[in-house]
């Protein structure tokens, strides 16, 4: 039997929808694939023609959150990288707020830095994309000379030490993960000025 | 726009070791530490390296560099003292940088009194050379600077909404820094739109201090084995006690709030309007007061007239909060008033206020009226105030010296007319009873002693500024009534 487009992106949905009301409650590891499937009203090979894998299934649902917060076409808007860098990193948070309980899971199943020969497909996507975004921040600063694999590769990996830091975050609102983020940033930028465009503080928002 | 007590200074200095009691300069490795960085100036301003927020890291600063403690706390200080300086500031803060670390470097034999001289000399002007009292006045707890996106962050974790939904209007750029975050202007939605200040803390502010004072009590073990380790104990308990409250923005409303409830009947004197729905513990939003600070009133040249009722009306503001709110304003400092366009005094800032105790109270009560009374009454007034031992007590120096502090203390108040708070004697003699009290390590005392110390020392430390003439004694006593009223 032919499956409509439509037919398929209604599947796909009720799939999505199902991962995202299953991973809140129980998290990623203790959901099986017959258990997303029953939730969708699907057979289980039929789970598997949209997505090779649960752990791929999560991580769509985390590109596709921070796809949703995303603005490409305005990577300035603050005074100063920092700033920039900051908004991006705490946009993405925002995002991932309802996945933060089991986001650890989340990480290890395909973000890891150590694992960029054999990211999943969504993890790969949602690595170039982040850091696509990254590169245009420091681009629109000037800074974009100063950018090279090594110090992207650092970012990544400081990225997701905060990620992490943040999915067990006890501190107040997170305050300290927000903290975190500020000082992560200053120390990455400053990195990457000149000696002689070094300062202490960062510039004020206009 | 707020100043807090240099506590980490003050208290890091404390655990500078015993050998350390010559009055020079100790060479511990502190002074040329400095001077390296000072000789590196340019190299060092380009650090962008943040305090380290975290036990582990603090501790690591203070348990390695022991006589170097200091450095760790002054170079994040000093550092804001390059930030956008030209070659000529530059020069001039690296030679109160030098004079300082050399005031510093003798402060170590001061123990726990240092908090006390380094404050009292950064509050009176000229009493201590410009360059010690413009370094020391630095040498407080500022927290790091926030970006507009942090702000938002802040504001959005914290109220549940970002400030462009919350407020008709948010200005992104700071119009002023707090000594845990920063102040930002602001209209309300709906009412009357009114422009209200948002003070916004930084993130992870209150446990930086929390991990501050824990690793300075461990430190401190040799300090508690002395005669006078539980008191100093006891004092550093009451620090920890007052700086966390300063952390917590609802308990400054509430300050606020009582503030405004003891100042009510006082139409010349203005204490913002908390607004509760957009404020919580690290939020703070009042009402925005129009106003100038000290330096900028002293710009003007006001004439002796302005100066005296100025200074009468901060006069009369702090006894009617100490006599009929029974609330001690433990940081009086230019930065925490406003002189307003519509000849109001605003107090802004109510974040060091502690309640007294009935107990507390009843001596404050008792001290004032001593001031008249005869010597024995005097003596046990300050056994009690100072919780001397009995050897201490009959310490002929010990209670000569601390008596004619209580004396110096009570001088402006002893009779009705004007007293002239430029009076350089009066200041000079102060400084020599304070120093000579300091040199002998006469640092006992009640844990409330050192706030109400504080917060005397800062009123008399304005008025001198100010250069008023105030019948200090005459409100004061006026005030007693309307207190027992």
């Amino acid at each position: 039997m032919r499956v409509t487009a439509q037919v398929r992106q209604e599947t796909d949905a009720a799939i999505r929808a199902a991962a995202t009301r299953l991973f809140a409650k129980r998290g990623v590891g203790a959901t099986s694939t017959r258990d997303l499937a029953s939730a969708a009203k699907i057979a289980v090979g039929t789970l598997f023609n949209y997505y090779d894998s649960k752990e791929a299934l999560a991580l769509s649902l985390v590109a596709e959150a921070i796809d949703a917060v995303r603005a490409p076409n305005e990577p300035v808007r603050g005074g100063s990288p920092d700033e920039d860098l900051f908004a991006l990193m705490a946009n993405v948070l925002r995002a991932l707020a309802p996945m933060r309980p089991h986001l650890i899971e989340i990480l290890e199943a395909g973000l890891s830095p150590f694992s960029s020969g054999s990211l999943l497909p969504e993890a790969a996507r949602i690595r170039a994309t982040h850091l696509q975004d990254v590169v245009a921040v420091f681009e629109a600063h000037g800074l974009g000379a100063a950018l090279n694999s090594a110090n992207l590769h650092l970012y990544w990996a400081l990225f997701l030490a905060v990620l992490s830091f943040w999915a067990t975050d006890a501190s107040p609102t997170q305050e300290d993960t927000r903290a975190l983020i500020d000082q992560t940033i200053r120390m990455f930028v400053g990195s990457l000025r000149a000696p002689d465009q070094r300062s202490s503080i960062h510039t004020p928002s206009r | 726009m707020t100043m807090t007590p240099s506590v980490p200074v003050a208290d890091v200095l404390a655990q500078l070791p015993d050998d350390l009691q010559q009055g020079t300069p100790p060479d511990i490795g502190l002074t040329p530490t400095l001077t390296a960085a000072l000789a590196s100036a340019g190299a060092f301003a380009q650090s962008q390296d943040p305090p380290p927020i975290g036990r582990l890291s603090r501790f690591w600063t203070l348990g390695t560099l022991q006589g170097k403690i200091a450095a760790g706390y002054a170079f994040w200080w000093f550092r804001s003292m390059w930030q956008g300086s030209d070659e000529r500031q530059r020069s001039l803060n690296e030679r109160h940088l030098k004079a300082a670390v050399q005031l510093l470097g003798t402060m170590s034999t001061l123990r726990g009194a240092v908090m006390k001289v380094g404050q009292m000399l950064s509050s009176w002007p000229g009493c201590a050379p410009e360059e010690f009292a413009d370094v020391l006045g630095r040498l407080h707890f500022q927290a790091p600077p926030m970006h507009g996106a942090l702000v938002r962050e802040q504001i959005h974790a914290e109220l549940g909404a970002d400030p462009e939904d919350l407020f008709a209007e948010f200005d992104v750029v700071n119009a002023a820094a707090a000594s845990l975050g920063q102040v930002h202007r602001a209209r309300l939605r709906g009412g009357d739109g009114r422009a209200v200040a948002v003070k916004v803390q930084y993130p992870g502010i209150a446990r930086t201090i929390r991990d501050d004072i824990s690793n300075l009590r461990v430190l401190m073990t040799p300090v508690r084995m002395g005669a006078d380790g539980a008191s100093v104990m006891a004092q550093l308990e009451d620090i920890e006690r007052m700086m966390m409250l300063e952390t917590d923005y609802v308990a400054e409303a509430e300050n606020l709030r009582l503030g405004r409830e003891a100042l009510a009947a006082l139409a010349e004197i203005a204490v913002p309007q908390v607004h509760p729905t957009h404020s919580n513990a690290r939020i703070l939003t009042m009402d925005w007061m129009e106003g100038v600070h000290l330096p900028q009133l002293l710009a003007e040249k006001p004439d002796q007239a302005t100066r005296d009722r100025w200074g009468e009306l901060l006069a009369r503001a702090i006894f009617r909060l100490g006599y009929r709110g029974r609330l001690l304003h433990a940081d009086v400092h230019p930065g925490n008033f406003l002189f307003m366009p519509d000849g109001r005094l605003g107090l802004v800032d109510l974040g060091c206020m502690r309640r007294y105790t009935q107990e507390e109270y009843d001596y404050m009560c008792d001290a004032e009226r001593a001031a008249t009374a005869p010597p024995e009454v005097v003596r046990e007034l300050i056994v009690r105030g100072s919780d001397l031992t009995a050897s201490q007590r009959a310490d002929p120096e010990r209670m000569r010296l601390l008596t004619a502090w209580f004396e110096w203390m009570c001088e402006p108040s002893m009779s009705d007319r004007p007293f002239d708070f430029c009076d350089r004697s009066y200041v000079e003699r102060g400084m020599a009873i304070w120093r000579e009290i300091l040199l002998r390590r006469y640092i006992r005392t009640l844990p409330v002693n050192n706030w109400v110390g504080k917060g005397f020392i800062g009123v008399r430390a304005m008025l001198t500024a100010l250069g008023a003439r105030v019948a200090f004694g005459k409100i004061m006593r006026e005030e007693t009534v309307v207190g027992r009223s």
